[in-house]
């Protein structure tokens, strides 16, 4: 082969691989475009079709995925995002790390605790703020878990340096105390309440309006009953039909003084396990977005 | 070797020399979704804010024809708007798919413009100016149109007349509401429900009935609390109810109207 031709090979394959790169680059400005717009799903369409028209080095690949994560994530598509998430090599250590902490989140908010805290728990780096933004991710899972004995594990190793987490990690600590001053309500003290005076056993629950409206309902049918038992005495049609009618209100508002218990407990939680979430999702935005 | 470095040059030649596909090649062939991502990225590359704004409009265009009419409203609002030629142009889409949307007062914000830069009778858009004051009930002025550019909407004076002689009359729903207040099924009536006002009439006559004769013989609990509890939601719902009835009423009407009229364009 004549140094002539070896030098016009060198010289094609160095202007086809700047052509290749250039191309990517070019790419990935217009999918950023298309995140500005607020268009993820103009984005991941032509993701997708990108991918089938042009031959993407590994690395290029990861980006790919990386940023497929990122918007079905956008999209709140968790099983499409941690799919794509899965995909990114460790080609590129910091794009893989940082799929790994959305992956682990979207496994916390999936509610798939066992997954997340592994994820969490093979994480390496070593990037600090990184790590101690996984340390806090499973310090909050632990809350989710409501395991308060493993938050204190993972509290202990809160720092104040970076700036980032501090407001977030305090946060977490006061749900943490919140959680740990809550007292349960009880069934029974609802239920025996709702028989004393109708509808306090939901006023016990905090729950103010049903509560009211439980003891107005009720009333309304005792005092016509008795009003009926007082003027027609006990066999006449009026006092048994606002008879049945108070029975069978008093007796719904007991069962639903217990019932309300589960359903108050359920909402508490539900609302400290929002707080958890967004406490959780806002550093990693702010850090990774 | 030479003959190796042409064969390579060939083949990426052949792979950088792709047939480009474009946005209009795409929403030629219907893939309105697929064309609208490609126009995105032809605007993100164009040399100048002019082709620039022609694909944005083009955009606009693919989620028109994907009936998503608010989407494309908005993307209209990326538009800079330099030339006359498509200001115009993107005026007029905005009027066109804020009314597609449904969205009649922001459809009559943006003829509004229309008419401060190109005068009130400009013939484009006459139709929708028409179609909107309706949808609006701007009655008077709706009708001021037909009867002044009969000519420039290409409607003769017997489909005009044919027109002012439909229903035009809207009812006014708070009235209906204070009426079913002053005498229960009233306002029903008025909305052009003779029978359901009769029935909710005789339902709170009944009911004013029950609580006065229990009250009447004693009864004071039954009666307050029974008789005037049911009452009192009759009362209120039967006059919600003769305000729903009437706005009903009126979204006929002005459907008939628009339907009627569309009728007639659609026949030139």
């Amino acid at each position: 082969m004549s140094i002539k031709s070896q030098i016009s090979f060198g010289l094609f394959l160095l202007v086809s691989f700047w052509l290749q790169g250039q191309k990517f680059h070019d790419q990935i400005r217009f999918l950023e475009h298309l995140e500005t717009l607020g268009e993820y799903k103009e984005a991941l369409y032509y993701i997708d079709h990108l991918r089938e028209q042009i031959n993407l080095s590994a690395i290029e690949q990861d980006s790919i995925f990386f940023i497929k994560g990122r918007y079905h994530y956008e999209l709140k598509e968790i099983e499409k995002s941690i799919d794509a998430f899965d995909k990114v090599g460790m080609r590129n250590q910091q794009l893989f790390e940082v799929a790994q902490v959305y992956t682990g989140f979207q496994l916390s908010y999936s509610r798939r605790f066992d997954a997340a805290r592994r994820k969490f728990e093979s994480f390496q780096s070593s990037d600090s703020l990184r790590l101690a933004l996984v340390n806090y991710q499973l310090a909050s899972l632990s809350l989710l878990e409501r395991g308060l004995g493993r938050f204190s594990l993972y509290a202990d190793r809160f720092e104040d340096k970076y700036y980032v987490l501090s407001d977030y990690q305090k946060d977490m600590k006061g749900i943490y105390e919140e959680l740990k001053s809550h007292k349960r309500k009880s069934p029974f003290v609802a239920g025996l309440l709702s028989a004393i005076v109708p509808g306090s056993g939901k006023l016990y629950t905090g729950q103010i309006g049903p509560g009211v409206m439980g003891l107005v309902s009720t009333g309304i049918f005792g005092l016509q009953a008795f009003e009926g038992y007082r003027k027609d005495g006990l066999k006449s049609a009026r006092f048994i039909i606002f008879g049945g009618l108070f029975t069978a209100f008093y007796v719904a508002n007991i069962w639903g003084s217990v019932v309300s218990v589960r359903v108050s407990e359920q909402r508490y939680n539900h609302t400290v396990d929002e707080a958890i979430y967004i406490n959780m999702h806002l550093p990693i935005r702010l850090l990774y977005r | 070797m030479k003959r190796f470095t042409l064969i390579c040059i060939y083949l990426s030649g052949c792979f950088i020399g792709k047939a480009q596909i474009t946005g209009d090649s795409l929403y030629e062939s219907g893939q309105y979704f697929q064309a609208a991502i490609a126009y995105e990225k032809e605007a993100f590359f164009a040399p100048n804010s002019e082709l620039q704004d022609q694909l944005i409009l083009k955009k606009a265009y693919a989620y028109k024809a994907l009936g998503n009419y608010s989407k494309a409203f908005n993307i209209t609002s990326r538009i800079s708007k330099k030339s006359d030629s498509l200001y115009k142009v993107v005026l007029y889409e905005r009027i066109l798919l804020a009314y597609l949307s449904d969205e009649y007062q922001k459809a009559h914000n943006e003829l509004l413009k229309w008419q401060v830069r190109y005068g009130e009778n400009s013939e484009e858009i006459l139709s929708l100016r028409f179609l909107t004051l309706v949808q609006i009930e701007k009655m008077e002025e709706a009708q001021e149109i037909l009867t002044k550019y009969d000519s420039e909407l290409s409607i003769n004076q017997e489909e005009v007349s044919s027109l002012l002689e439909a229903n035009w009359q809207l009812k006014n729903p708070d009235k209906a509401y204070m009426l079913s207040l002053v005498l229960p099924g009233v306002g029903q009536m008025y909305a052009g429900h003779f029978f359901k006002g009769v029935f909710s009439g005789v339902v709170q006559t009944g009911l004013v009935i029950f609580t006065a004769w229990n009250v009447y013989h004693g009864y004071f609990f039954t009666g307050g609390m029974t008789g005037a509890t049911l009452f009192y939601t009759f009362y209120l719902g039967g006059a919600r109810y003769a305000r729903n009835l009437t706005i009903q009423y009126n979204d006929r009407v002005k459907s008939e109207l628009v339907n009627e009229f569309l009728d007639i364009a659609s026949k030139k």
